[in-house]
């Protein structure tokens, strides 16, 4: 068969675009970067490694499965120095086998991957409320949340239900907090497919800017490190600007141990006997270990879509885009992984937005605080959702994506009121679509 | 820092005496946290222990059953040959092991419950039968923490703990409907 010229222009301009839609049977170059995740205990690379990489690729899994221990346990001069205050006391507590952490969807229980950070004038406690502490140390308080069901219904038919959170500290154990502190509730995210995030370079980000209408625009997360200016691209606000300044963060506020970046942990000045406590090493964690680190999230594949996905992607992704989703949860976001250009399917424009006063972080004494979002990749979804207990949003607070979409609003509020006025096939077919990213 | 040993001594005592109820208050709330009602296993874990020296390895492991608590001695894990690695892989530095003896006369599901945070496998034909879900609350003293497997029944299994920071673990065995 002979495509007519016009097919083939315009196939040629839909490519050229980045606007070819996901899962198609044309280039898939998105796929180069999906693997099968056979265990979930180990996942893959997402490319082949020389043998050196491969090493680092395999020390970074088991430093990343690793419980640390206190300083000077015997024989563990490579893992010892946790704390004294902490969250937990490895990286995969809290990012389970290197996804995002799951939810504890009855009752008023947090799960172990949560974390409360703080902001604002605190100076006693730190960036994180670590609620752990070995023997002989206070830990700094327990988080504590209500829950408050709110409920609607849609247009055209149909009940929707969300459960709102209220977080406060509870027992803190070095005096009380300010009340102009925030209370800045997090979830662990996923570490898949960081490393191919990390090469989407800052002009690929501005380009995708640049076709944002005015109201849904995103902001590009510029920080200055070094002298330099950083787009940040890691957690939920986009605070961090590559995966070593992740990593060496999460080691030092939510496990108390030091890095090369990160000379200092999490205790405070306030923390006298904390800052005084036997350190594991200087730093506690090794080059060779953060090096380690740092090659498994920049290796590790995304996993791969469920076999039967595809038959769901024509539907599915024409309301993805007809709700307006896609202007920020990017279909294709071009990346240059060592040179080599690809394509990744990661649903996600790496910016910041506004989602609203309902999401956003509150101070002590409850007073809004204007949050911006990094927009949350979508991909490996079916890999987060064959886990169970799901957990979405930037605290976990939505227990379905039905729940997420619903708590959209801000620049995303176009958004989410056309996925309410929906029929209900029609959410379920986006909402299954979804589920098979 | 300047160290101020007798300073830091007094302050620690004093920190320590007050630390003591407050602990203890975070240890019964802390066992409430877990997402199941963990009553059944709160209570054994209060009962009298029967001490067993782990195995180093399948062949000299020893027999446990259900519904009883164990204070087990482990092994430099470095001297320990489990039955099938572990299903995770972690640094072994420093790390204490073991191996039992299982067997269960009603198929279904069981807990298997420990003081910390150690490693658990349950091997069923050389292999690490997949965890069914778990549970952690690093406040709670016992348990600590909680695997839910899928257990045959009749069959010969091998529990294995591993990555154990300490020499002495509390280990129970129990059915999920005795837990209610």
């Amino acid at each position: 068969m002979t495509l007519p010229t016009s097919t083939v222009a315009a196939i040629l301009l839909l490519l050229a675009a980045g606007s070819i839609l996901p899962g198609s049977s044309l280039a898939d170059p998105a796929a180069a970067v999906r693997q099968p995740f056979a265990d979930r205990r180990n996942p893959p690379p997402w490319q082949a490694l020389d043998a050196a990489t491969e090493d680092a690729f395999d020390l970074g899994l088991l430093v990343f499965n690793t419980t640390w221990v206190p300083a000077g346990t015997a024989n563990a001069a490579r893992r010892d120095g946790i704390g004294p205050l902490h969250v937990l006391g490895s990286c995969d507590g809290c990012h389970n086998n290197g996804a995002r952490g799951r939810g504890e969807p009855q009752g008023n229980r947090l799960p172990n991957s949560f974390v409360m950070q703080l902001g604002g004038p605190d100076t006693a406690y730190g960036a994180v409320i670590n609620t752990q502490a070995l023997p002989g140390y206070a830990p700094e308080g327990r988080i504590e949340v209500q829950w408050t069901p709110r409920s609607g219904r849609y247009p055209h038919g149909g009940e929707w239900q969300v459960r709102e959170p209220r977080y406060r500290v509870v027992a803190p154990g070095y005096g009380p907090l300010s009340d102009d502190t925030v209370l800045r509730p997090r979830i662990a995210p996923a570490v898949f497919g960081a490393g191919l995030l990390q090469a989407v370079s800052p002009a690929a980000v501005q380009a995708i800017r640049g076709t944002q209408p005015r109201a849904q625009r995103g902001e590009m997360a510029w920080h200055e490190a070094e002298g330099l200016r950083l787009l940040g691209r890691f957690g939920w606000q986009a605070d961090a600007v590559s995966i070593e300044d992740q990593t060496a963060r999460a080691l030092a506020r939510e496990m108390g141990l030091t890095s090369r970046p990160r000379m200092q942990d999490d205790c405070t000045a306030a923390q006298w006997q904390c800052r005084d406590a036997p350190p594991g090493g200087t730093p506690e964690v090794s080059e060779e270990f953060l090096h380690a680190l740092v090659t498994l999230q920049t290796e590790v594949a995304v996993p791969e879509r469920p076999r039967d996905a595809a038959a769901e992607d024509v539907i599915g992704a024409r309301l993805f885009r007809r709700t307006g989703c896609h202007i920020c949860h990017r279909e294709a976001l071009p990346a240059e992984p060592g040179g080599t250009p690809l394509t990744l399917d990661a649903y996600t424009d790496l910016m910041l937005h506004d989602l609203g006063d309902g999401l956003a972080d509150r101070t002590v004494d409850g007073r809004i605080v204007r949050s911006l979002w990094r927009t949350a990749p979508l991909w490996g979804m079916a890999h987060t959702l064959a886990g169970g207990d799901a957990a979405f949003m930037h605290d976990g607070r939505a227990r379905s994506l039905e729940e997420a979409v619903l708590w959209h609003d801000g620049q995303a509020r176009s958004a989410r009121r056309a996925f309410e006025k929906l029929t209900s096939q029609e959410r379920q077919a986006l909402l299954k679509w979804v589920g098979s990213l | 820092m300047r160290t101020r040993p007798l300073v830091r001594l007094g302050v620690a005592a004093l920190l320590l005496s007050l630390g003591a109820p407050v602990l203890a208050a975070q240890g019964a709330q802390g066992c409430s946290a877990f997402k199941w009602n963990v009553a059944h296993e709160v209570a054994l874990f209060s009962s009298e222990p029967r001490n067993l020296i782990a195995g180093a390895n399948p062949d000299a492991a020893p027999s446990i059953s259900a519904d009883q608590l164990y204070t087990l001695d482990l092994k430099p894990q470095e001297g320990v040959h489990y039955a099938a690695p572990a299903s995770k892989k972690m640094l072994p530095d420093g790390a204490f092991g073991g191996v039992l003896h299982l067997k269960v006369a009603k198929a279904g599901q069981y807990r298997v419950s420990i003081d910390s945070g150690f490693w658990l496998d349950v091997i069923h034909q050389g292999k690490a039968l997949p965890a069914v879900d778990f549970n952690g609350s690093p406040t709670c003293a016992g348990p600590r923490k909680i695997v839910v497997y899928d257990l045959p029944a009749d069959s010969d299994l091998v529990l294995q703990i591993g990555n154990a920071s300490t020499a002495k673990a509390k280990l129970t065995v129990t059915p999920i409907d005795a837990a209610h």
